[in-house]
């Protein structure tokens, strides 16, 4: 095995207005290993990765280092690319219009500096690409958009390796794959590293770092705290490094739950759900579990007026109702916290104090019909002491906030409504482990204050720390219900994975 | 019964449908003469249809083609007015400074959105305004007419290659260019690329500004081709009379399937839109429909287009994240 060294982040820092986002950050990337790169959110992972991308220029006295020799910085993402490296962001920069042969070959067309288009030649190209990432099945003259996520996602890497990659960056590879998913990608970045590429990660997901990965970089507000083996760390002691302090998820004492808030009989709806009953009691936290595409969101947004279903009935607290919008779904004291915040649950370009009161306009006018500020700032206040929520200003956009803070607003958004009952789709997806801990805390607050809450979860440590009730939903039914003393991950994977 | 055909082929089938309902309507429609007349009457919007594929294709739009038409218009019926006999008023001569103006008022566009980053819809709005400011200034309305303009063009205008006239030649040749620009060059694909994502398309190096500087540069070309096709049409230059032009081109484009945001559509479909609005508005004269319907029918027309394409979007979009249910 070549232990050289292949890249070298030499005393990297960036600078934005207000913050520092990266700090003399210096270690080291070697050829043929995988590497994960860990920390909280702001933490400066995303930061460092623009930077090797050569789509962010660091601050002067930064250096890379390949080769023996050090650039200040990448003039741009061409220069990043000749040296090497590619660098797969979360959304995998493809073209859904164009074909999937056009995507991977898209960039060494332009690299070669072609000037008409051989589709011949690309389709070849691309079909070869594919082969070396174990795909033959897919036809390369359909439109990208047409394949899943997994699979846009193997396009993303075909055409690097297309580039001759020798450092492939992705950034939260697994956030939208499927378990048989994830283990693919695995499995191929393993052959990539077999042929001598280095691959570089982020992840959030310390299970899947501490499967794949032989290096641990960890970052904190910025710093390198340092570069560790995989072997020399326990996940217990790479969160204490992330984060500084000891964090335990916090077990939901058993407490008695209350009265039933909401009675689901056999709710169906054709390709999304089949036959969903439940019971969501005060006091209770009722967790819905199972592998991404199972509709676990699609019942949520059922219940909240969003995806009407075709059949059955709802009961809230006894009495039948039809919940035909959300706006109807919030005269019953029901609220979503949606999956997708910054689609679904904020206005990005907005302040944080207009983000808040947005759910309660009504209750901000005065007599003559306007809207008072000040009541407005109360509210905003009352949310952000409530749920700690950390920003230097309430007209701060919300957009610059990190990802925790952005929940925490979605969050008092809804709880400004004062619901009794909170749905709550993938709390802490992409949140650091800090924040994390401080949303599970709150959620178990409003539960102890009476709200029922319904979570969706992909995250079993999450579901186990903070239900009191699982569902396990796969493919749009529920195959398990388990009460939290006899839940175990195995239990719990094994039904998501299998009706039997 | 869900036919999975491209939308270039159901806008024929629409297109021939229609056409043939008229046909039967009236026996001259399907005459060679009004058949004709009719592709050589929309060879001007079609030329610059091709133009606003490219812009539409980036997500842009550019409202000024009208201004920009008028001008070039101006430009050479003055040139050929004042240069009188002298051998620099020939067609190359005059072809090229169709093309060269055209080119500038373009980049004076493509500098604004793609240098400046002024959303295309408030920057062409603006040289809408600059540009027929500036012209009604040189001209002060004033008009070329039939008699002050050079033998060459009138030969021009009456000219036809074995039976078709010059002016659906040009158009089509334009044609094939722009097919093979779009499907055939890089430039093309990084326009398409653009219009699909134009964050990814920085991000692998694309220069983004430059190509949409192109692009507005090449609608500014094709203006001013279809403001020389225009006077070989009615051998007279009219300030006046491109108002609205915007309106028919822009609507024939969106009928033939270029989507709002970009990324999406063929110049094929802006053909086929522009010949079904010139065949809906043919119809409508030979049916002795008044006038003022005229405007009502193709506005509807255009928004039935767009609002079909898109349900049609949301259809297939909701398609894409179905949960496999078990039985």
């Amino acid at each position: 095995m070549d232990n050289k060294c292949f890249l070298r982040i030499d005393n990297i820092s960036k600078t934005y207005p207000g913050v520092k986002a990266c700090d003399s950050i210096s270690f080291e990337i070697m050829k043929g290993e995988i590497h994960a790169l860990v920390g909280e959110n702001g933490a400066g992972k995303s930061t460092l990765i623009k930077i090797l991308a050569g789509v962010e220029k660091p601050d002067a006295g930064s250096g890379i280092i390949i080769d023996n020799i050090t650039l200040p910085s990448f003039q741009n993402a061409i220069e990043s690319v000749k040296k090497g490296i590619a660098v797969i962001f979360q959304d995998f920069s493809l073209f859904p219009n164009l074909t999937v042969a056009e995507n991977i070959s898209f960039s060494i067309e332009m690299e070669e500096g072609q000037k008409f288009i051989n589709w011949r030649k690309i389709n070849k190209r691309a079909k070869s690409s594919l082969k070396e990432v174990g795909i033959t099945d897919i036809d390369v003259d359909i439109p990208l958009e047409s394949l899943s996520i997994a699979k846009q996602q193997l396009v993303a890497i075909a055409r690097a390796l297309i580039l001759n990659v020798k450092l492939i960056i992705m950034d939260e590879p697994t956030s939208s794959l499927t378990k048989g998913e994830v283990d693919n990608l695995f499995r191929i970045i393993n052959e990539l590293k077999a042929r001598g590429i280095t691959t570089l990660f982020i992840s959030h997901k310390l299970d899947e770092v501490f499967k794949i990965a032989d290096t641990i970089t960890v970052l904190r507000d910025g710093k390198l705290i340092g570069t560790y083996i995989k072997n020399n760390l326990n996940e217990q002691k790479l969160i204490s490094l992330m984060v500084g302090r000891e964090i335990d998820f916090v077990k939901k004492s058993g407490s008695m739950t209350g009265d039933v808030l909401l009675d689901v009989r056999s709710i169906t709806k054709k390709g999304n759900f089949k036959d969903i009953s439940f019971k969501l009691h005060k006091n209770e936290i009722l967790s819905i579990t199972g592998l991404v595409g199972s509709g676990r969101t699609e019942v949520a947004k059922a219940i909240f007026g969003l995806n009407i279903p075709d059949s059955g009935e709802i009961y809230l607290k006894g009495k039948k109702v039809r919940i035909s919008s959300p706006e109807t779904a919030m005269k019953y004291g029901i609220s979503y916290v949606p999956e997708n915040r910054q689609q679904e649950g904020l206005i990005m370009g907005q302040s944080l104090r207009r983000n808040i009161s947005i759910s309660v306009l009504r209750q901000l006018r005065d007599k003559l019909g306007f809207l008072n500020f000040r009541k407005e700032k109360a509210i905003t206040n009352e949310q952000i002491k409530a749920l700690d929520i950390r920003a230097y200003s309430i007209d701060m956009l919300v957009k610059n906030l990190s990802g925790g803070n952005q929940q925490k607003v979605v969050v008092g958004k809804w709880i400004a409504t004062k619901p009794e009952i909170l749905i709550i789709d993938e709390p802490t997806n992409g949140i650091d482990i800090g924040a994390k801990a401080e949303i599970h805390k709150l959620l178990q607050g409003f539960a102890n204050a009476g709200m029922g809450i319904l979570m969706i979860s992909s995250e079993l440590p999450e579901v186990l720390a903070v239900s009191d009730k699982i569902l396990v939903m796969r493919r749009g039914k529920i195959t398990a219900e388990f009460n939290i003393n006899e839940a175990t991950q195995e239990k719990i994977m094994g039904k998501a994975l299998s009706s039997a | 019964m869900k036919i999975r055909l491209p939308k270039e082929t159901w806008l024929l089938i629409i297109l021939a449908i229609v056409a043939v309902l008229i046909g039967i309507r009236s026996s001259i429609f399907f005459s060679a003469e009004n058949l004709l007349d009719l592709i050589k009457g929309s060879t001007v919007i079609g030329i610059c249809a091709l133009g606003m594929t490219f812009v539409a294709m980036t997500g842009g739009i550019d409202i000024s083609v009208s201004a920009v038409i008028a001008g070039v218009a101006s430009i050479i019926g003055n040139y050929m007015f004042r240069s009188g006999n002298s051998f620099f008023n020939n067609v190359i001569i005059v072809f090229i400074i169709s093309a060269i103006s055209g080119a500038v008022f373009g980049a004076i566009n493509g500098i604004l959105i793609g240098k400046l980053k002024i959303p295309s819809i408030v920057a062409t709005l603006g040289t809408l305004a600059i540009f027929k400011g500036v012209l009604f200034l040189i001209t002060k309305g004033y008009w070329v007419n039939r008699a002050d303009l050079p033998e060459w063009l009138k030969s021009l205008s009456l000219l036809t290659v074995f039976g078709i006239p010059i002016q659906i030649v040009i158009f089509f040749i334009l044609i094939i260019i722009c097919w093979l620009i779009m499907k055939y060059t890089t430039f093309g694909r990084i326009v398409y690329a653009i219009g699909g994502n134009s964050v990814s398309a920085i991000r692998i190096g694309i220069n983004v500004d430059r190509v949409i500087l192109y692009v507005y540069i090449l609608m500014g070309i094709l203006s001013g081709i279809a403001a020389f096709v225009h006077t070989t049409i009615m051998v007279g230059v009219d300030p006046n009379s491109f108002t609205g032009f915007e309106f028919k081109v822009i609507g024939a484009v969106f009928i033939g399937g270029v989507a709002i945001t970009g990324g999406r559509g063929s110049v094929f479909g802006a053909v086929i839109g522009v010949l079904l609005l010139a065949v809906i508005s043919n119809g409508m004269i030979i049916a002795r429909i008044p006038i003022f319907w005229h405007q009502i029918v193709t506005g509807t027309v255009i928004l039935l287009a767009i609002s079909f394409d898109v349900v049609q979007r949301k259809r297939f979009e909701s398609r894409l994240t179905k949960i496999d249910v078990a039985e």
